[in-house]
């Protein structure tokens, strides 16, 4: 196991190096550079050249990139060319706000989607599994940053429930600590339920397969030959079960917590990590694109390797197997 | 087997189409033919500026779906926007299956070494964070439609290329194969002839859910003003000038991300019947 895990862990090192060589290297090759970006037009050609210079940016791109890497590699993530900030504070401060959204999100879909999907699963009329079907389908097929756009509309414009976006409202800092907790979670209310539909239509489906499936087994036979509750079948026994896949569900969606979330948080202005990256994408901000990269390549690499191991710790079959390409 | 005989037992499979499957099919059929018969359709000319006094009027008997704040036709824009979204969606499926069946038959079936490359190819782009590579390229070009559809298909034909290859490999020492083997036919053939229709369903299905999955990236990156340009009309820009009047013009936001909800159900509904009817173990989820 160990020596398993060091090889996986070696791969994605050398995997998250070469995604970042290749975005490194892609980013410069398009015509048009930063300094035109900060510099503005009335520096004139001089004072871009000062730019430049001042970032390095004149050097030729191999001495550039082992530069950067070398600063990476300490956690020196460079300066932010359009804040003129670290990167690392523009990055550390996007992180927690996306979390927030993404985990609150993740949380309340997991949640419903394991109730709805047991709900249906115990429903012996197969209306119920048509409907789910269908509708999980329509859910998943919404565009999330539309469907913020009409909620926007409906909740905050029309009906005044709820703010139209951002994280706070602007005199939140005056308020005391309760009335400021209420105030961050109506900010939440919108975007979460906007992220979670999609994967809670996903999630309840998949939930639904499993616990069927569980249902269809001889010990839940067993179980209700014994006289238990049908209830407690259902819930005690069956979804215990079933629950295994959707650990496997949760771990692929480990990246996605840092970078899923960027349409919802461009749309309600959340100031997160997706709306920075594609600021900085838009800006030509190198060194935050960069860093932002490194952060998701990481989380994907991460989010593979427990999806394996979660997969092996299910299943001991695939212990035993050398190929790791077989587990997938 | 032939791939004649292949069409054919998908043929037979399919007969009967009914619920979820016929919906998508009708959906989509409709989409193709809004799109392609947009010009005869569309009452207006979808770039024409209308008369003064006409802006940002809400739905009525002569502008069904209401105008832009330019005084423009939204509902001849959305059928206009409709050519975009499918070219992009069709040939982005196209691009992603062609590449990522010949790449997993080859990871499939190749010299070993080639296997392992391959398959170290495919993770590396899997290994690149999807929403964003995308973002990434299309943000450092200049915006434009044959990129779009380039990125797209490059970001997205790693899963069709795994699937291909799990099930090449898994096909690969059936009997039938080992016998044509033995039979002296060789690599390329038993590739062409032998493998590739039977994963060919595998493809379809993995291919509808690309053309849902492009549409949408690609409207979100047109609402972000990375998509297509101007004159072009495109359903995500709409969505774009449909936020900026979010106050006074609903229908401007409404319409057209209606039409992107369909038009994407239209394909998930067809993938996932297609699923549910040719790929075995498909019924489960039902």
């Amino acid at each position: 196991m160990p020596r398993y895990l060091l090889r996986r862990l070696c791969q994605s090192a050398l995997m998250i190096l070469g995604v970042l060589t290749v975005v490194f290297f892609l980013v410069r090759l398009v015509p048009g550079d930063p300094a035109d970006l900060i510099a503005e037009q009335h520096l004139g050609a001089e004072g871009r050249d000062l730019v430049r210079q001042r970032y390095g940016l004149d050097r030729p791109l191999g001495e550039q990139y082992a530069r950067w890497l070398g600063g990476a590699l300490r956690g020196d993530f460079g300066t932010s060319l359009r804040q003129q900030r670290p990167v690392a504070a523009v990055v550390a401060e996007a992180i927690p706000n996306t979390l927030l959204l993404t985990v609150t999100a993740l949380v309340v879909e997991l949640a419903a989607g394991i109730v709805v999907g047991t709900l249906v699963a115990g429903q012996p009329r197969r209306r119920w599994t048509r409907l789910l079907n269908t509708a999980g389908l329509v859910l998943y097929s919404l565009p999330s940053f539309w469907l913020g756009l009409v909620a926007i509309m409906v909740f905050a414009r029309d009906l005044g429930w709820l703010p139209t976006g951002g994280m706070r409202s602007p005199d939140a800092a005056w308020l005391p600590a309760g009335a400021r907790l209420g105030d961050l979670a109506r900010h939440l209310v919108l975007p979460v339920l906007v992220l979670g539909l999609g994967n809670f239509a996903v999630t309840a489906r998949h939930v639904r397969t499993s616990v069927a499936r569980v249902l269809a087994s001889d010990w839940i036979l067993a179980a209700r030959a014994r006289g238990v509750a049908e209830r407690r079948v259902v819930w005690g026994h069956a979804l215990r079960g079933a629950l295994l896949p959707v650990f496997t569900l949760l771990g692929l969606s480990l990246p996605g917590l840092l970078g899923g979330a960027v349409a919802v948080e461009e749309v309600f202005a959340w100031p997160g990590l997706g709306r920075v990256a594609v600021q900085s994408l838009l800006a030509r901000d190198y060194p935050v694109i960069m860093a932002a990269t490194a952060l998701v390549a990481t989380m994907v690499a991460l989010g593979s390797i427990l999806a394996d191991l979660g997969c092996r710790w299910a299943d001991p079959r695939l212990r035993f197997d050398a190929g790791w390409q077989e587990v997938r | 087997m032939d791939l004649p005989i292949a069409l054919v037992r998908a043929d037979v499979q399919l007969r009967g189409i009914r619920g979820d499957l016929r919906l998508g099919l009708c959906l989509a059929a409709t989409g193709v033919v809004a799109a392609l018969l947009a010009g005869v359709l569309a009452p207006a000319d979808p770039a024409a500026l209308g008369p003064a006094g006409q802006a940002l009027q809400p739905p009525s008997a002569s502008h069904p779906l209401g105008t832009d704040p330019l005084g423009r036709d939204v509902w001849s824009r959305v059928l206009h926007g409709g050519r975009i979204s499918l070219l992009v969606g069709w040939s982005t499926m196209a691009l992603a299956a062609v590449m990522g069946t010949a790449v997993g038959l080859a990871a499939g079936l190749g010299p070993r070494r080639l296997q392992r490359g391959l398959t170290w190819l495919v993770d590396l782009f899997l290994a690149f964070p999807g929403v964003y590579l995308v973002l990434l390229l299309v943000a450092v070009s200049r915006p434009s439609l044959g990129l779009l559809i380039a990125v797209l298909a490059v970001s997205s034909w790693m899963d069709v290329a795994r699937l291909v290859r799990i099930e090449a490999i898994a096909l690969r020492d059936r009997e039938f194969i080992v016998a044509a083997r033995g039979l002296g036919v060789g690599g390329w053939a038993v590739a062409w002839r032998h493998v590739l229709p039977n994963v060919l369903p595998t493809v379809v299905v993995a291919g509808a859910l690309r053309i849902g999955q492009a549409i949408l990236l690609e409207s979100f990156l047109s609402y972000l003003g990375l998509g297509p340009q101007e004159p072009l009309v495109t359903w995500g820009a709409m969505i774009a000038q449909g936020r900026a009047n979010l106050l006074d013009g609903w229908w401007l936001t409404a319409f057209p991300g209606a039409a992107i909800a369909l038009t994407v159900l239209a394909y998930n509904l067809i993938a996932d019947g297609l699923r549910s009817r040719l790929l075995p173990g498909g019924e489960q989820g039902r």
